[in-house]
């Protein structure tokens, strides 16, 4: 059993490590089509504005609230805006971001494949004589590797300024001393870094969505399968990715 | 034109097509019959590369399947069309975009480009003035003659025809039936029919060929079938009785 669990395992590497050599053959060609890679920013990143911008509010809010609770109990009150920056920008904002659209997109690319798959429109794609991975698959890791860094800095700018708001209606923090506090202890790296991580996170959770969509059996029940399993491998993969990307970009 | 030679197709370790050697000539017009699970569908997804043989090998015009370049095996696609069971539309397109996919596609033409050539066929195929609807509004029939619009598009020399019929009633089944005989006449249209529908094989071709447990055991024409000395060949026509 162990040995067949196994077997499947790295099967399942070699496939995805096959696809992933074929998507990348397939974007460094520029063959797929920009049209479609157009409709999938729109219906990926810009459809997503509305959930990033609730999430990111929450988040900024949040996070502001505590921190100024705690600093203005400790007397460091003035350090707020920088701290709140640096966690937004850094870790925050994409963090969040990702794990949103690691459900989101993560959940449609792969419901959507997979339904095209066991209904055989992708059959139906290949036997008029289109390539899967250039029609299907590269404008949407295309799209995401674009339009993530970019939901990812309207996240950023959308938490800030929600902290902001909290840390002087709740915590009496002066808006000179937020934003002076900020301007020293946020670097171009910080920013530069959270939007690297966006292109990372979009291209990945892409990939794994598209290729548990396509990898999709057995009807309505095989699509519910690969759509939770493209969005927990998303989810793990944004989460992991996270923390190499945080050391080896701010170290 | 098309030949396979001893293919042998497995999925997890069950023997679905079983060292089949087969040859299709041009203007053929036949049928593949056969209990639920013989292989007959496996068998056309084999011939336009869509699942790959465990052993054996397929040819298109003398050119191994297996030794064809991902280019070679899309012109090979471009002429050999397919209506698939579920007719398989995409649902996101319009039915003249469906019906235009191929031509924008893969002769690179614009939709405007197409429309002539759409209502054209969407009229040989009596579904005039659709060319607007979405999928998801047509009923199984309709959805199986845009289908087959769009795989005549591109006027391929063969057309491999998934359960035409299944799931129609007895009307439809007749219309789509007329249609697969006028398309093959009409135009000298290679046909191959998977069915379950007497009718369908019956009517629609010239040589039926019936497959048992992965193997081709019987062919002939529809009234040689008909009378077979094979008493499972017997049966299976005879639903059984």
């Amino acid at each position: 059993m162990i040995s067949g669990y196994l077997k499947d395992w790295f099967s399942a590497i070699g496939d995805f490590t096959l696809f992933s050599f074929q998507v990348l053959q397939g974007i460094f060609s520029f063959k797929f089509s920009k049209a479609r890679t157009m409709e999938q920013m729109v219906f990926l990143g810009v459809h997503s504005f509305n959930i990033t911008v609730i999430t990111a509010a929450f988040v900024g809010m949040s996070f502001a609230f505590q921190v100024v609770k705690e600093f203005v109990r400790f007397g460091a009150g003035g350090l707020v805006g920088g701290i709140l920056a640096m966690a937004v920008w850094r870790e925050l904002g994409p963090m969040m971001t990702g794990a949103v659209l690691a459900g989101r997109v993560g959940a449609a690319i792969s419901a959507e494949l997979g339904t095209m798959k066991v209904t055989e429109q992708v059959d139906a794609l290949k036997s008029l004589s289109q390539d899967i991975v250039l029609y299907l698959v590269c404008p949407r890791v295309v799209s995401l590797t674009i339009m993530l860094p970019l939901l990812i800095g309207v996240a950023d700018v959308v938490g800030y300024f929600s902290g902001f708001l909290i840390a002087y209606f709740v915590g009496d923090i002066n808006p000179m001393s937020f934003f002076n506090s900020t301007q020293n202890m946020l670097g171009v790296m910080d920013v530069v870094g959270g939007l690297i991580k966006g292109a990372f996170f979009g291209f990945t959770i892409a990939m794994l969505s598209a290729y548990r969509g396509l990898q999709t059996r057995s009807g309505a029940k095989g699509v519910g399968q690969s759509t939770r399993r493209g969005v927990v491998a998303s989810l793990i993969a944004v989460f992991v990715l996270n923390y190499f990307l945080s050391m080896v970009i701010f170290s | 034109m098309i030949e396979l030679r001893d293919v042998v197709l497995e999925f997890d370790g069950k023997r679905v097509l079983d060292g089949v050697n087969w040859t299709v000539n041009p203007l053929d017009r036949f049928s593949i019959i056969g209990e639920s699970g013989c292989g007959k569908s496996s068998l056309l997804k084999l011939i336009l590369g869509l699942i790959y043989p465990t052993s054996g090998d397929i040819l298109f015009k003398g050119v191994s399947l297996l030794d064809m370049t991902k280019v070679e095996r899309q012109k090979m696609r471009m002429e050999v069309g397919m209506l698939f069971q579920s007719a398989a539309l995409f649902d996101s397109m319009t039915v003249g975009e469906n019906v235009a996919f191929s031509l924008c596609e893969n002769l690179g033409r614009s939709y405007e480009e197409c429309e002539g050539r759409v209502h054209d066929i969407l009229e040989m195929v009596d579904m005039k003035g659709t060319s607007e609807q979405m999928p998801a509004s047509l009923s199984g029939g309709q959805r199986k003659r845009i289908g087959l619009a769009r795989t005549i598009a591109t006027e391929p020399a063969v057309i491999m025809y998934d359960e035409p019929t299944t799931g129609l009633d007895p009307v439809l089944t007749t219309s789509i039936e007329n249609l697969i005989v006028k398309l093959s006449k009409d135009f000298g249209i290679t046909t191959i029919v998977v069915s379950h529908q007497k009718s369908t094989f019956t009517r629609t071709v010239d040589n039926i060929y019936m497959m048992l447990n992965g193997k081709l055991i019987e062919a002939g024409a529809p009234d040689t079938i008909e009378n077979s000395s094979n008493e499972a060949v017997r049966y299976f026509i005879r639903g059984g009785l």
